[in-house]
């Protein structure tokens, strides 16, 4: 597999296409959990995990039982069926070994089947035609994005809390106003190509 | 059914507009309205799948199990979106070009799921039905509004507000607008309630 | 059995029914609701372009100068279309429809609708000479946009044409990555895809050609 193909959709997924701040997708958790730096990372980590399994186990079923089969309809249903289970699988599986993140996330857990991201992500991954690897490579830079644009946003709402803000801009408008900014930043950065 | 619950469910999408004020279903508003008419366009996709798994979700609300009830939301929602797809798909080819990848992600959006949640399971489906056009309209009339801007500064030069990042900042800003005018709104109801009061 | 065991087991059960009802619902929706190809005038136009007729595109589309093959012509006259996609064709790459041109100055010429996977869908529509070379390519429906513009470009795709047209197969990855300039990554992908399955496909039709319709009724 030519390594500069895998590098520029590594540097796409983190950067010149975050799937955040270019193709604005997965923006309900990063308004929602951006709030603090430590929980960012944690949902970061299990948005990561969430999409690289769906991904994975999305574009096996869709090869391999869904085109076979011709039931290429049945996409949306399955897919989100089966980010649905491997959430709750997630949910099972963190209560046990780390329960501080499991309660730091909270509802957001949860909420991670709903998130646009994974499923974009799933849907994309077919669409595009990439092979297995190229889905893992894809997943795992999406979620790092995904990450990174959280982390990001929650150092500067860590920031913002200490200053005066006029309240109709008080909590998400503000919120959304310095993503914005951010985008910005990122959009300039889309000249990188390998 | 009371007048007066009709009434709240009928204003719903305005007064709780599930844009600006729920926040919900943030995904679409942002990337897709860039233009009028993939807002429009997206946002009655929306509304359609709101208006049917609302009506089906409260026709079954007996019938199903609360421990699978999120699964079979899922699936339910997920059967409308993708017959949503397939019409798109052979009818509307041009719309299909420039907003098909995210009429799957319709199955996600927040709003769908969560009046499903907290409206159509509870209540009857005549109410839920109501629940889904207003709660549609209002989401269409959000991110049609949002399109409208985002086109017009685009056509005056000011394309930066078509991409991404202008998407952000406008909806920022409308949302700040929308606070402000029920800040107002709100004000001025205590302030008529605290003077009847005090006469 | 426990009640809970018995409540866990009918919610299964009742969570499967709705399944299959809905599934049944897509099934019988997809069967109405499938994209058949169709020969409009749009398409016409691009035909026209690639493998001219002649006349003018409203003229070549009115006069039914094209025809397009539906699968049981294809199959009458000897050529499975479905099997052809199955045993060559995948998932990421399929030929959705056969046309020719059926009179005027290219009467003969096959050009054959494909599809592959790049970003997006990307279908071109590919037109041949009789001896099975490539005489002329075009995009029917691709969804690069400016920011993604990697090969639907006007220079880029003048380069692309230019190293396709007059072969029989086309060159590999990286001739065309040098010549185009355009990563694998994405709609080049997606368009070497489409017009390779095309050149596998014509040495079939081409073998079946003389038992296929020619005119237009």
């Amino acid at each position: 597999m030519d390594f500069t193909s895998i590098l520029s959709l590594v540097i796409a997924g983190l950067i010149t296409n975050n799937i955040v701040l270019v193709r604005s997708i997965g923006i309900c958790p990063f308004l929602g959990v951006s709030k603090k730096l430590d929980s960012s990372v944690g949902m970061g980590a299990a948005v990561t995990f969430v999409l690289v399994l769906s991904s994975v186990v999305c574009y096996l079923l869709y090869h391999f039982v869904l085109v076979p089969l011709e039931y290429e309809y049945l996409q949306t249903i399955v897919f989100i069926l089966i980010i649905a289970v491997l959430v709750q699988l997630l949910d099972i599986v963190l209560k046990r070994i780390s329960p501080s993140l499991y309660n730091s996330l909270g509802v957001y857990l949860a909420l991670i089947t709903t998130n646009c991201a994974v499923l974009g992500t799933a849907n994309d991954v077919i669409a595009n035609g990439y092979n297995l690897l190229e889905t893992v490579v894809q997943s795992v830079s999406v979620g790092l994005g995904f990450t990174l644009a959280l982390v990001l946003m929650a150092g500067i709402r860590e920031k913002m809390e200490l200053s005066k803000i006029p309240k109709p801009f008080q909590g998400l408008p503000i919120a959304l106003i310095t993503a914005g900014i951010m985008a910005i930043a990122f959009a300039g950065l889309g000249g990188m190509t390998f | 059914m009371s007048k007066a619950e009709l009434k709240e469910t009928a204003l719903g999408g305005i007064i709780s507009n599930p844009v600006f004020v729920l926040v919900l279903g943030t995904c679409p508003t942002i990337a897709k309205s860039d233009t009028i008419s993939n807002a429009i366009g997206l946002g009655l996709a929306t509304a359609f799948v709101l208006i049917c798994s609302n009506i089906f979700i409260s026709l079954l609300r007996k019938l199903i199990p609360d421990k699978v009830r999120l699964p079979a939301y899922i699936v339910i929602i997920a059967t409308f979106v993708t017959l949503v797809q397939l019409f798109v798909a052979k009818f509307l080819p041009d719309l299909n070009t420039s907003i098909g990848a995210f009429i799957p992600l319709i199955v996600v959006n927040c709003i769908i799921l969560g009046r499903a949640e907290a409206f159509a399971s509870k209540n009857g489906v005549l109410m839920s039905a109501l629940d889904g056009v207003s709660m549609g309209l209002g989401f269409t009339l959000a991110i049609g509004l949002m399109g409208a801007i985002r086109q017009g500064l685009g056509a005056i030069g000011l394309t930066l507000f078509q991409k991404t990042a202008g998407g952000f900042i406008v909806f920022g800003l409308l949302m700040a607008l929308f606070n402000f005018v029920f800040y107002i709104i709100n004000a001025r109801k205590t302030k008529a309630l605290f003077e009847k009061g005090g006469n | 059995m426990t009640k809970a065991t018995k409540d866990t087991i009918k919610a299964v059960i009742v969570l499967f029914i709705i399944a299959l009802v809905c599934v049944a619902l897509l099934a019988v929706a997809n069967v109405f609701l499938k994209t058949v190809p169709t020969l409009d005038s749009a398409t016409a136009s691009k035909i026209n372009t690639i493998a001219p007729s002649g006349v003018d595109d409203a003229t070549a589309f009115s006069e039914g100068y094209f025809k397009l093959y539906s699968e049981e012509e294809l199959a009458s006259a000897g050529f499975d279309l479905k099997a052809f996609n199955k045993e060559k064709g995948n998932a990421t790459n399929k030929v959705t429809a056969v046309y020719r041109v059926v009179k005027g100055q290219n009467a003969g010429a096959f050009i054959v609708e494909s599809t592959g996977k790049g970003y997006y869908d990307i279908t071109m529509l590919t037109a041949f000479d009789e001896e099975g070379k490539i005489s002329g390519v075009i995009a029917k429906t691709q969804t690069e946009d400016k920011f993604s513009g990697q090969i639907f470009n006007e220079d880029k795709f003048e380069l692309f044409k230019q190293s396709v047209i007059g072969k029989s197969e086309l060159p590999s990855d990286s001739e065309l990555n040098a010549v185009t300039g355009a990563t694998t990554m994405s709609s080049m992908r997606g368009l070497r895809q489409a017009v390779t399955i095309a050149t596998v496909v014509i040495p079939r039709l081409n073998s079946v050609a003389d038992a296929l319709e020619v005119e237009n009724e």
